[in-house]
C-alpha cells in the first residue's frame, strides 16, 4: 500500500466520522463518539509444516457511542455506508434504559494533543504482499534443513497496515497509523513416541531489515526451546522456588495484579488494592511503570481509546502503589477532573481502563546466580491455568518447564503450582534479575525467582 | 443471497466456496443497580475461498454487491496462485461427503428476535437488582445477557447451496463476596442454542444469582486441597471440559496430521469400556446444545460423529480436505467465527455416553476422593496433557461429601485419565453451553455428559 492510498484512507475515515457525527447532530443525537480501526494487508498460513493458505485482507469497523441522559447504547459496524443508521441504533439503546448516571459523558478535547505516533517506515509502502511468502517459505526450510523434529501446528506471517482513529462531538478528531511485519510460530518436537509441550514466539519488525533480525532471533530461539523439552520427566511434589524468565513473569502474577489497578474494579470493591494508594502493596524489588509515549516502544500511542493524551505513569514504585487505571467515567466518578488516559479498547467494545507500554524495572541480581538457587528450582517456560486477580489464587500446569537441580537442568512435566499471587509478589520475591528482555519490541521485563512454591508432581 | 452467489460463481470452472455470513450480537450488562452496557455488534460480509494448483486462496468483502465479491474472488485466486508454487503437498481432492442443499431456519431465532430491547434490559437489571442485597458480605454481584445471530449462506462449485440461521442466547452472573480482607467470587451461567424457554428452563434466571452468590460466600472460609493424584468424580460441566480440551482437540484431524497424541491409534484402545465419547453438530438427548448446527462452513452435513465407542478410536474429526487425506467422509466440523475467518476444524457439541450408575452409588463407593464442580477454563497441549480450572472441590470422606475447599487446577494425561475411568452415572447434561473454544478464532461450543468417576493431578498445597 502506498503512502499516498493510506493517507487517503485516513482522511476518508475522518472525513466521514465528522460528517456522520454533524448529520446526528442536525437530528438531535449530540454526544457521539465514533472510533475507527482499519486493516489493510496479506497474511500466509503454515499447518502441518506446509503452506496452509494465503489471504489477503481490508476491512474498517467501526465502534459507534452514544451517551443520552447519563445512558450509554454502543454499536458496533463494518458498514460504513450507514454510520448514521448505526448512531440512531446505538441512541436507541441508550434511551431503552432508565439507570442514567450523571457522571456519564464524554469527554472534553484536551488542551493540547500530543503529536501522533505513526508508525510508518517507507520501506513498507510498495512492499509486495507476495513477499511475505518468501518468509514462510523461510519458516518452512530452515526447519525441515536445521530443525526436523519439530513440527510446526500453525505457523504464519503478515504485512499489515493498520490505522485506528477516533472522532468524538465533544470536537476530538485523532488518528494514527502504522505499518508492520510480523510471524509467529506454534509447535511442538517429535521424536518417535516422545513429544515436546506446545511452545509459541512471535516475530515483528517495522521494516524489512528490523523484522528480519528479530525473526531469525525469535524462530531460533523457538525452534530451539521446543527441542529443549524433549525427555521431559515427571517428578515428585516439593516445595522450592520457581524462576520465572522475562516471558512468563505476566501470566499468573503481575497480569493478575495489575487487573487489580482498574478504577472499575476498585470502584465495585473487586480489588484487594482499594484504599491502598502509596502502601507497600508488592516487594520492594518490583517498580512497575507504563510508558506509552516512548517511540521506541512497538504499543506507543499518543492517545487512548477515548482520545485523550496517554502519559508516562508510575504504577509500583519499589513496591509502593502509586496508581490506578482510569477512563474518563472512573476518573468523574473518583472525583477527578480526567482520567489519565488508561481508556483501552478499541473498536469492539466500549472503553475499559488500563495500562499500555508496560515496563518492568530491572532488579540488582544477575540472572545466573537466580538459576541455581540454594536448593531445587523450577523453570517456568510458560502456565497453563487460572488465575482471579479479585482473590489473588491462582493454580495451574507449568509447560515446558525444567528442573533446576545441583547445576542441572532437567526438562519435567505433569506439574502444578497454586498458590496466591498478592502474597507471592510481597512476601516470596527472591530476587529481580539484573538484564531484561523487550517482549513485543514493546515491554522490558526482568526475571523473577520465587521462593516457597508448592509444587506438585505426579511421581511417588 | 443465494442468488446473488450463485451468479458470481455459475462461470468458474476450479473450486470456489462463497460463505456469506452476517452475524449479530447484543448483549446486556447490569450491576449496582445500573445498566453498565447496552450494546449491539453487526458485521456481515463474504468470504471466498478457492483452490488453484493444489493450494487454498482466501479473501472477503464486506460489500454485498456482486462487482465486489468477483473482485475477492480475483483476489483470493491470485493469492492461491502465488502461494501454489511454495506449497510442498498440493491438496489432490475435497472429499464430498453429505453437501448441503436447502434453507435450514434454526429453532428459537423467531421468539429471541421478537422481545423487544427493553424487555432484555429489563432482564439483567431487575435480577440484578433483586440479588443486590442477599448478603452484607456480597459486594457486587453482575448479570449478562446475550444473544447472537447468524445467518449464513454458502455455496459452491461442486455443488454446495445452503442457507440456514442460529440465535444463541446466553445468561452470566457473577458475584463478589468479601470478609476481613479476603475476596472470593462465584459464577454461574448458561447458553443454549434455541429460545428464550430453552434458555431458562434448568433454572430461573433468579435461581442463578442466588447460586453464585452462596459460591463467593462458602469460598470465604474455604481452603487450598491437597495436591496431588487423586480420585475425582466430574460432575456433567466438568465431564464436558475434559472430553472438549482432553480428547477433542487432539482428535481434530489437522492436529492429528502435525502430530498429536491420537495420531496413528485409530482403533486401538484409548479409555476404559465404560467410556464412550461423540462429537455433534445435533443436540443429541435433549434440544438446545451450545454448539448445535445444521451444517458446517464448508456446506457439510453435520452428524453425529462417534470417536471412541466402548474405549476404542474409532474416528477423528474432518474438514474435506483432511477427510480426503485419511479417505474417510467428512464429519460437518469445519467452522468459521466470522465471514473473515477461514474454516478450522472444530468441535461441536462432544460428550461421554452415559453408564449404568447412579451419582449417589458413586460418592457412596469413594473412600477418599474430591467431588468437583463449576468448569472454569482450559487447555489442551500437544503432549495429551490436558488442564482446566474447576470452581469448587468438595472432600469425600468415607463415601460422604464432608467440605468445601476451593476450586483449582485439575490435569492429566488425556488418554491416561480416561483409561482410569471406573463409574459413569445415568444422568446426562450439556453443560458448558455459555463456552467458547478458542484456536485461532473463537467457536461456539458446547460440551457434557454424566458424572464419571476418575483419577486425575490435582493442584493444591504441599501437606
Amino acid at each position: 500500500m502506498t503512502y499516498e492510498l493510506l493517507e487517503a484512507k485516513r482522511k476518508s475515515i475522518l472525513d466521514s466520522i465528522q460528517a456522520s457525527i454533524e448529520s446526528a447532530k442536525k437530528i438531535s443525537i449530540n454526544e457521539v463518539e465514533i472510533f475507527a480501526g482499519y486493516g489493510q494487508g496479506g497474511s500466509v498460513g503454515i499447518e502441518k509444516n506446509d503452506i496452509q493458505s494465503f489471504e489477503t485482507y481490508e476491512e474498517t469497523v467501526y465502534g459507534i457511542r452514544v451517551i443520552e441522559s447519563g445512558c450509554e447504547g454502543f454499536v458496533t459496524t463494518n458498514d460504513g455506508s450507514s454510520l448514521l443508521t448505526s448512531i440512531q441504533e446505538a441512541s436507541a439503546l441508550a434511551k431503552a434504559q432508565s439507570t442514567p448516571d450523571p457522571d456519564l459523558e464524554l469527554p472534553s478535547k484536551p488542551n493540547i494533543i500530543t503529536a501522533s505516533l505513526d508508525h510508518l517506515d517507507p520501506s513498507l509502502y510498495d512492499l509486495d504482499p507476495n513477499s511475505i511468502l518468501e518468509t514462510a517459505k523461510k519458516i518452512l526450510q530452515y526447519r525441515e534443513l536445521k530443525f526436523p523434529k519439530v513440527s510446526l501446528d500453525s505457523a504464519g506471517a503478515s504485512l499489515s497496515y493498520s490505522l485506528k482513529a477516533i472522532g468524538t462531538s465533544k470536537g476530538i478528531f485523532r488518528s494514527e497509523a502504522s505499518s508492520s511485519l510480523s510471524a509467529s510460530f506454534m509447535g511442538m518436537a517429535i521424536d518417535g513416541d516422545d513429544i515436546s509441550s506446545f511452545d509459541s514466539e512471535s516475530a515483528f519488525g517495522r521494516t524489512p531489515s528490523e523484522f528480519e533480525e528479530n525473526f531469525e532471533e525469535k524462530y531460533n530461539l523457538f525452534l530451539q526451546s521446543c527441542m529443549n523439552g524433549l525427555g521431559a520427566r515427571t517428578i515428585s511434589s516439593f516445595k522450592g522456588y520457581l524462576y520465572l524468565p522475562p516471558d512468563a513473569i505476566f501470566s499468573f502474577l503481575i497480569g493478575g495484579f495489575l487487573s487489580s489497578l482498574s478504577a472499575t474494579s476498585i470502584r465495585k470493591k473487586k480489588s484487594k488494592m482499594e484504599g491502598r494508594i502509596n502502601e507497600q502493596v508488592l516487594s520492594d524489588k518490583i517498580t512497575i511503570l507504563s510508558d506509552p509515549t516512548n517511540p521506541e516502544l512497538a504499543l506507543c500511542t499518543s492517545f487512548d481509546r477515548e482520545g485523550m493524551n496517554t502519559e508516562k505513569m508510575s504504577i509500583v514504585e519499589k513496591g509502593v502503589l502509586k496508581n490506578f487505571f482510569y477512563n474518563h467515567f472512573e476518573a468523574k466518578k473518583a472525583g477527578l477532573q480526567k482520567s489519565n488516559g488508561c481508556a483501552t479498547g478499541g473498536s469492539g467494545s466500549t472503553p475499559g481502563c488500563g495500562p499500555k507500554a508496560l515496563q518492568v524495572e530491572a532488579g540488582e541480581t544477575e540472572v545466573k546466580s537466580m538459576i541455581h538457587p540454594d536448593g531445587k528450582s523450577i523453570w517456568v517456560n510458560r502456565f497453563s491455568g487460572n488465575s482471579s486477580g479479585t482473590s489473588g489464587d491462582f493454580s495451574g500446569v507449568i509447560k515446558g518447564g525444567f528442573l533446576l537441580d545441583a547445576g542441572e537442568k532437567i526438562p519435567v512435566k505433569e506439574i502444578q503450582i497454586a498458590g496466591n499471587m498478592y502474597e507471592v509478589l510481597k512476601n516470596q520475591i527472591a530476587a529481580v534479575s539484573l538484564e531484561r528482555e523487550l517482549l513485543g519490541k514493546s515491554t522490558w521485563a526482568p526475571s523473577l525467582l520465587i521462593e516457597g512454591i508448592d509444587i506438585t508432581g505426579t511421581s511417588v | 443471497m443465494r442468488d446473488l452467489l450463485k451468479d458470481c460463481i455459475k462461470n468458474e470452472d476450479g473450486f470456489v466456496e462463497l460463505r456469506y455470513h452476517k452475524k449479530e450480537s447484543r448483549s446486556f450488562y447490569a450491576e449496582k443497580e445500573r445498566v453498565e452496557n447496552s450494546s449491539v455488534k453487526k458485521r456481515s460480509g463474504v468470504g471466498v475461498r478457492v483452490l488453484v494448483d493444489g493450494s487454498w486462496g482466501f479473501a472477503f468483502t464486506s460489500e454485498l454487491d456482486q462487482m465486489s465479491i468477483k473482485n475477492a474472488l480475483i483476489n483470493a485466486k491470485n493469492s492461491a496462485k502465488s502461494s501454489a508454487p511454495f506449497r510442498k503437498d498440493k491438496i489432490q481432492n475435497l472429499a464430498k461427503g453429505k453437501l448441503a442443499v436447502g434453507n435450514f431456519p434454526g429453532l428459537g431465532v423467531d421468539d429471541i428476535s421478537s422481545r423487544s430491547i427493553e424487555e432484555k434490559i429489563a432482564l439483567v437489571y431487575e435480577t440484578q437488582k433483586k440479588a443486590n442485597h442477599a448478603s452484607s458480605k456480597i459486594q457486587s454481584v453482575g448479570v449478562g445477557y446475550s444473544e447472537i445471530f447468524e445467518d449464513k449462506t454458502i455455496v459452491t462449485t461442486d455443488g454446495v447451496d445452503v442457507s440456514f440461521s442460529l440465535v444463541r442466547p446466553e445468561f452470566r452472573v457473577s458475584a463478589v463476596a468479601s470478609l476481613d480482607g479476603t475476596i472470593q467470587t462465584g459464577g454461574e451461567s448458561t447458553g443454549v442454542t434455541g429460545g428464550w424457554d430453552c434458555l431458562f428452563r434448568d433454572r430461573k434466571p433468579d435461581q442463578y444469582t442466588q447460586d453464585a452468590i452462596k459460591t463467593a460466600i462458602d469460598l470465604l472460609d474455604s481452603k487450598m486441597p491437597e495436591g496431588g493424584m487423586s480420585t475425582v468424580i466430574l460432575s456433567p460441566s466438568i465431564v464436558g471440559l475434559l472430553v472438549h480440551e482432553a480428547i477433542g482437540h487432539t482428535v481434530e484431524a489437522d492436529f492429528v496430521l502435525s502430530g498429536s497424541v491420537a495420531k496413528g491409534k485409530i482403533g486401538t484402545r484409548v479409555a476404559s469400556d465404560l467410556v464412550s465419547l461423540s462429537d455433534s453438530g445435533i443436540s443429541e438427548y435433549y434440544e438446545g446444545a451450545g454448539g448445535t448446527l445444521p451444517v458446517d462452513d464448508e456446506g457439510v452435513f453435520t452428524e453425529k460423529t462417534n470417536i471412541i465407542e466402548n474405549g476404542i478410536l474409532k474416528s477423528y474429526l474432518h474438514n474435506r480436505e483432511t477427510a480426503s487425506l485419511f479417505g474417510v467422509e467428512p464429519t460437518g466440523s469445519a467452522r468459521a467465527w466470522e465471514y473473515s475467518d477461514q474454516p478450522l476444524i472444530r468441535m461441536r457439541n462432544t460428550y461421554l455416553h452415559p453408564g449404568n450408575s447412579s451419582l449417589d452409588e458413586m460418592i457412596q463407593s469413594t473412600k477418599d476422593g474430591y467431588f468437583l464442580e463449576g468448569a472454569q477454563n482450559g487447555q489442551a497441549d500437544s503432549t495429551g496433557e490436558f488442564m482446566f480450572a474447576v470452581q469448587k472441590a468438595y472432600r469425600i470422606e468415607n463415601g460422604k461429601i464432608t467440605k468445601l475447599l476451593k476450586g483449582v487446577t485439575v490435569s492429566g494425561l488425556a488418554f491416561d485419565v480416561l483409561q482410569n475411568v471406573d463409574m459413569v452415572s445415568k444422568e446426562f447434561k450439556w453443560d458448558l453451553g455459555s463456552g467458547y473454544c478458542g484456536k485461532g478464532q473463537p467457536a461456539k461450543v458446547d460440551a457434557g455428559g454424566p458424572y464419571v468417576r476418575t483419577k486425575v493431578l490435582l493442584g493444591g498445597s504441599k501437606s
